[in-house]
């Protein structure tokens, strides 16, 4: 550790104990400056804790390394350690996503729909396909003016028994997503549905492209709005929430 | 069953090698490690992002 011991850290001074004190001297500190140009920044302690969905939303399969995937065993243990965490008042779920695994993404959605705290989804860059339930599964749900959520039918590729059962499997599992966007946002399911099968929006599908306002216009996201709003309503739910709590005992004791 | 903007071919598309990345557990956080460099961080909390022995590139001792 003593070949890193200059690199003096204020972030985090209770992560590394041994590390504070006379190691972090302010002369180290100038060091750290002169060597790599940079400042320690100020100890902050978050109790809005954040979680990104990016590219593919990984699941039953691992996704070759060309892609960039969010993987759910990564993100369900996060969102169940924010929902047990007495530090953490509120989550934001950003979401810049092309889709992935159904049933990896509706299990994620499940989770941050039943969270007892404060939760915001932000839609940045794109949120397509399954990203569409992850985002209506927050308490509240913004969309970058310039974003868009590419709705589009469920597919089944590949070597497919061509019998009844697989397009009634393949029905049941597009009833999945679209029952949990109708619940969770103020679209129905019917006008999800002709979404998913309007035609002349996308070259090689069905479907369509909500951009910004027209996701907020249809009802599938609530508010067009940036991190500002979102981090706004979360401030504001926490809030709420402080003053609904009962006050301390220890004090009535003393 | 993928249900994506990215067309499936293109999605599981063959011969790439497979991945140098690693998975481990650096200073209480998952981070994911290529060639003993920090690649990126697993973690929630907005301000371990700002902590410069998370930066991607950062070098990480393996004892820790």
């Amino acid at each position: 550790m003593s070949e890193y011991a200059h690199l003096c850290n204020e972030i985090n001074p209770d992560l590394l104990p041994e590390e504070n004190g006379d190691t972090c001297s302010a002369e180290q500190e100038n060091e750290n400056l002169t060597d790599f140009g940079q400042l320690s920044l100020p100890a902050q302690q978050s109790n809005i804790h954040v979680i990104t969905i990016i590219g593919q939303v990984e699941g039953h399969l691992v996704m070759p390394s060309q892609n960039k995937a969010t993987k759910y065993e990564h993100i369900i243990p996060q969102l169940v350690a924010v929902e047990q965490s007495k530090e953490i008042e509120g989550l934001l779920v950003i979401l810049n996503t092309v889709g992935g695994d159904v049933e990896a993404g509706l299990a994620i959605a499940e989770i941050i729909a039943s969270m007892s705290k404060p939760t915001v989804s932000l839609v940045l860059g794109g949120g397509h396909s399954i990203g569409v339930p992850i985002a209506v599964a927050a308490d509240r749900s913004f969309i970058a003016s310039t974003a868009t959520m590419t709705i589009h039918p469920i597919r089944l590729t590949g070597m497919v028994v061509s019998v009844q059962q697989s397009f009634d499997y393949l029905e049941r599992m597009q009833e999945r997503v679209i029952n949990f966007v109708a619940e969770h946002s103020q679209i129905s399911a019917e006008k999800f549905k002709e979404m998913m099968m309007t035609i002349g929006e996308l070259a090689r599908d069905v479907g369509t492209v909500a951009v910004g306002k027209g996701a907020v216009e249809c009802g599938l996201i609530d508010q067009v709005g940036g991190l500002r709003d979102a981090m706004d309503y979360l401030k504001q739910r926490i809030e709420e929430n402080r003053s609904q709590q009962p006050p301390e005992k220890g004090g009535e004791q003393a | 069953m993928i249900w994506s903007v990215i067309p499936e071919e293109v999605v599981f598309k063959a011969g790439e090698k497979s991945s140098d990345l690693q998975l481990t557990e650096y200073l209480g956080r998952r981070v994911i490690l290529r060639q003993g460099r920090v690649d990126s961080l697993l973690s929630t909390d907005p301000a371990d992002f700002l902590d410069q022995r998370f930066m991607p590139g950062s070098l990480v001792n393996q004892g820790q």
